[in-house]
């Protein structure tokens, strides 16, 4: 028998951390390979751990509500059928599961560390200080576990977090009803992802009116069709079908920036994004490759999508790898709005709520739908004029749905 | 009058915090009774270190076998510039706080209310304080200072020519810096130490190396010995020793110690501990709210260097600053012949700590310039776990220059293999720390690897 202690897998692109949100087994339980130990909510979705042997949960390392970065210990196994000569210590340095040893030598648990035989140098111990950050429960990633200036760093960051929950506790001194909402898991990646997105990048915006009486005497005569095929319509596949082919004539506005290199990605696939507001936050699961798609399939994904964030049930591939968004908040209200891009994409585009109005059509007062769109891009590789034509287009092939059935 | 901080006390506990603050735009006032600079400039460090390059010349001039005669020294004129030598450091000290606008004020502090003092009578108003009172010699009793036969570190300066004989009681590092001070000069020299070595507190193998060179000198050294009551005649004094001697010098020298000075921080009212020292935290801040110590009068060890770093905290904190004394080591240096440096755990503190250490004792013999320097006789001793270096002695000339290298290594976590892996100038007495990291690590260029 043989003691491993299992971390936090990496699970995804971009993710490094993951909150701990249920244990799905208790220490001393027997566990089979593959089967599921935990629950891990990631920035972007919920996934489920497995474990990567047969054996017993010795001990659990991180508690339900934790947040840990990737690599970090979750659990120790006892693994069956794995001898290890009492002497030797057998350790996988680097292996991806992690590192096994002696039942006598448990390595990778936290051991309360006496604060001055942490090794850090004075500029370090200093900057601890200052920022308050204990240095015993700093992770060292020096060389002999020397504790650099960014590990600090990146400690204090992590504690800038932790006083919500150390508050969320009712003092006695708080008689003013108030409820605190802890900014974790989903909404907390919004939270970054929105602080990042408004403080990097420099956005612009543009707005247009768009004609959609067509569009909707069109969604009226195909809406019998599509419910007898069981798939409740709505403008929005229009839009998304829209979109792709005005991206298609304007595809710097489906790329991403890659900064290191200072280039910009042309994106040559179509993975169409759509806010969504999940009890947890908003969401951007993406329909992939949406250009390919018909109208009815595009419709039925939207709602499966939909359904799965609002039960918060996303895979990490629905939300990941998207190249533009749209946000629908027109079915809600709001006669025009300003969205904030969704990172890495270059721009997001709002569409609005619909309305009648009168207007002259050859001489005659007629009714007609009206529709704000609006577009937020990147200013800093996209000209508004280039980003105008695209928004024309947009509306010419939402006031012509026809031309839908070229593409 | 009334300022933003002021510092009571100039010495080296006290100036820097002074500087430190007005650096920070604080109005600062810096009270002082005796002269800037304090016991470490005017009676201390400075003026010993001048003795000792006296002492260290004649040494040289003896031990060499190219120079003929030997020396002959004129103790007036040495006197004469070991005056000018701690004068101009002291001047120095006053120049700093002039240039930098601290209002100097001489005189005794006393604490009025609040954090009123008051200084010559006059009142002095403090939005902050910081208490850099430093300390004292210990006396012992039956030897109370007289200035003419029982001297302590302050009255013995004040010779006209070295005794003929002198009592040191008092093994420790004032006491073996005087030592090696009169014997230079021609002095007969006795050394009495309660405890079982000389230099308790530094290293045994330290000590060592010192022991067998003053005795070298003709220093006699009674260890575990304790001196009686003196008896006075015939301008001697006739000293009954525990070991059943009687031995006859001219003068004694108190070294047993220094007690912190307390008794302004009393006054005011600060929280001090069971052995009088102010209780700080690691803002240098007292259990009084805006009243800051530093230096000796906060705790051991009482040396000059860790009294700087102290200072500069307590000074920035008294301003308004978020400063703390972060540092782990205080290298301990005595200049004996040869000098010695302790920093660190010794292998005993190492032990008691429950670490797995190991020394290794490095005799710098092989290294050419501390045999040019006279010190071929000298070690560097390296405590370690593993790679881990966890306390670093040194005997050797100018051993006090490598001080702040080897507290740098600690400091920094530096490994047996970085210390090894650093090129050390050729040729130095340095080489010594390398070649003994070099030597533990099983690869010594220098010196004959013992067949397994």
């Amino acid at each position: 028998m043989s003691r491993v202690t299992f971390k936090l897998p990496d699970i995804g692109e971009g993710v490094a951390e993951g909150e701990i949100i249920r244990w799905l087994v208790k220490e001393g339980d027997e566990v089979r390979q593959f089967q599921p130990i935990v629950e891990v909510l990631t920035a972007k979705a919920k996934v489920e751990i497995p474990s990567p042997y047969d054996g017993r949960i010795v001990k659990i390392l991180a508690k339900e509500g934790d947040v840990v970065p990737v690599g970090s210990p979750l659990v120790e196994i006892e693994v069956a059928g794995k001898p290890v000569d009492g002497e030797e210590v057998a350790v996988e340095a680097g292996g991806e599961t992690g590192e096994t040893t002696t039942q006598e030598q448990p390595v990778e648990v936290e051991m309360p560390r006496e604060e001055t035989r942490v090794r850090a140098p004075p500029g370090v111990r200093l900057l601890a200080k200052r920022l308050g950050v204990d240095l015993s429960r700093v992770r060292p990633t020096g060389p002999r576990g020397i504790v650099t200036r960014r590990d600090v760093e990146a400690a204090a960051r992590e504690e800038v977090v932790k006083p919500v929950e150390a508050v969320a506790k009712p003092t006695e001194q708080v008689e003013k009803p108030v409820e605190r909402i802890r900014i974790h898991g989903i909404r907390r990646f919004m939270y970054t992802t929105m602080t990042k997105a408004k403080q990097t990048i420099p956005h612009a915006y543009l707005i247009e009116e768009v004609d959609v009486t067509r569009l909707w005497e069109l969604r009226e005569r195909l809406k019998g069709y599509a419910a007898e095929k069981g798939v409740k319509l709505t403008i929005t596949p229009f839009i998304v079908k829209a979109v792709t082919m005005a991206l298609k004539e304007y595809p710097l506005l489906n790329a991403s920036i890659d900064e290191e290199r200072m280039e910009i990605i042309v994106k040559k696939y179509y993975n169409i994004g759509i806010a969504v507001d999940s009890p947890e936050g908003l969401v951007v699961p993406n329909i992939k490759d949406a250009d390919k798609k018909s109208i009815l399939e595009l419709a039925r994904e939207i709602r499966m999508l939909a359904d799965k964030a609002r039960k918060m049930e996303l895979s990490l591939e629905e939300v990941q790898d998207g190249t533009f968004s749209i946000t629908n908040i027109g079915a809600i209200g709001s006669i025009a709005g300003m969205a904030v891009i969704n990172p890495p994409e270059v721009a997001i585009l709002g569409v609005h709520r619909t309305f009648e109005r009168p207007a002259l059509v050859d001489g005659q007062l007629v009714n007609r739908k009206y529709m704000y769109i609006s577009i937020s891009f990147d200013h800093r590789i996209l000209e508004g004029a280039y980003v105008t034509r695209f928004l024309m287009r947009l509306k010419e092939i939402l006031e012509n749905p026809e031309l839908l059935l070229l593409e | 009058m009334r300022f933003d901080v002021v510092v009571v006390g100039g010495g080296p506990g006290g100036y820097p915090a002074a500087i430190r603050a007005a650096q920070m735009g604080a109005k600062v006032a810096i009270i002082e009774r005796d002269r800037f600079g304090g016991e470490c400039t005017n009676y201390g460090c400075i003026p010993t270190k001048a003795l000792l390059k006296a002492a260290k010349i004649i040494e040289e001039m003896r031990s060499y076998p190219f120079i003929k005669g030997g020396a002959e020294v004129d103790y007036g004129e040495l006197a004469r510039w070991v005056r000018r030598v701690y004068t101009r450091s002291s001047r120095g000290v006053e120049y700093l706080l002039r240039s930098y606008g601290v209002e100097m004020l001489r005189g005794e502090a006393r604490p009025k209310n609040g954090k009123r003092l008051l200084v010559n009578g006059e009142e002095v108003e403090a939005g902050s304080i910081v208490i850099a009172t430093g300390s004292e010699p210990v006396d012992i009793p039956g030897y109370e200072v007289d200035g003419q036969y029982i001297h302590n570190n302050r009255t013995v300066l004040g010779l006209e020519e070295p005794p003929g004989s002198i009592l040191i009681i008092g093994g420790g590092y004032i006491g073996v810096e005087y030592a090696t001070v009169f014997s230079a000069l021609g002095s007969e020299v006795y050394i009495v130490e309660l405890l079982d070595r000389i230099l308790p507190q530094m290293d045994p193998d330290l000590a060592r190396v010192v022991d067998k060179k003053l005795r070298e000198r003709g220093v006699k050294i009674y260890t575990g010995v304790r001196a009686g009551e003196p008896r006075r005649g015939d301008g001697h004094l006739r000293v009954p020793l525990s070991n059943g001697e009687e031995i006859s010098v001219e003068k004694v020298l108190v070294a047993v110690g220094r007690k912190p000075n307390s008794g302004f921080a009393r006054e005011l009212g600060v929280e001090l501990d069971e052995r009088g020292f102010v209780k700080v935290d690691d803002r240098m801040a007292t259990s009084l709210e805006g009243i800051y110590a530093s230096g000796d009068v906060a705790g051991q060890p009482m040396l000059a260097h860790k009294a700087f770093a102290q200072a500069v905290v307590a000074g920035e904190n008294a301003a308004g600053g978020d400063a703390y004394y972060v540092q782990r080591y205080v290298p301990a240096v005595v200049y004996t012949d040869p000098e010695i440096v302790s920093v660190g755990l010794t292998l005993e503190e190492a032990r008691e700590k429950g670490l797995d250490a190991e020394a290794e004792v490095y005799p710098i013999g092989g290294v050419a310039k501390a045999f040019i320097e006279g010190g071929a006789d000298g070690i560097v001793k390296i405590v370690y776990s593993g790679e881990e270096i966890l306390g670093i002695h040194i005997a050797a000339p100018h051993a006090s220059e490598l001080a702040g290298e080897a507290t740098y290594l600690l400091e920094t976590s530096a490994s047996l293999e970085d210390l090894a892996l650093t090129i050390h100038p050729h040729p130095t007495v340095s080489e010594a720390l390398r070649e003994a990291a070099e030597h533990i690590l099983g690869r010594p260029i220098h010196s004959v690897l013992k067949k397994k």
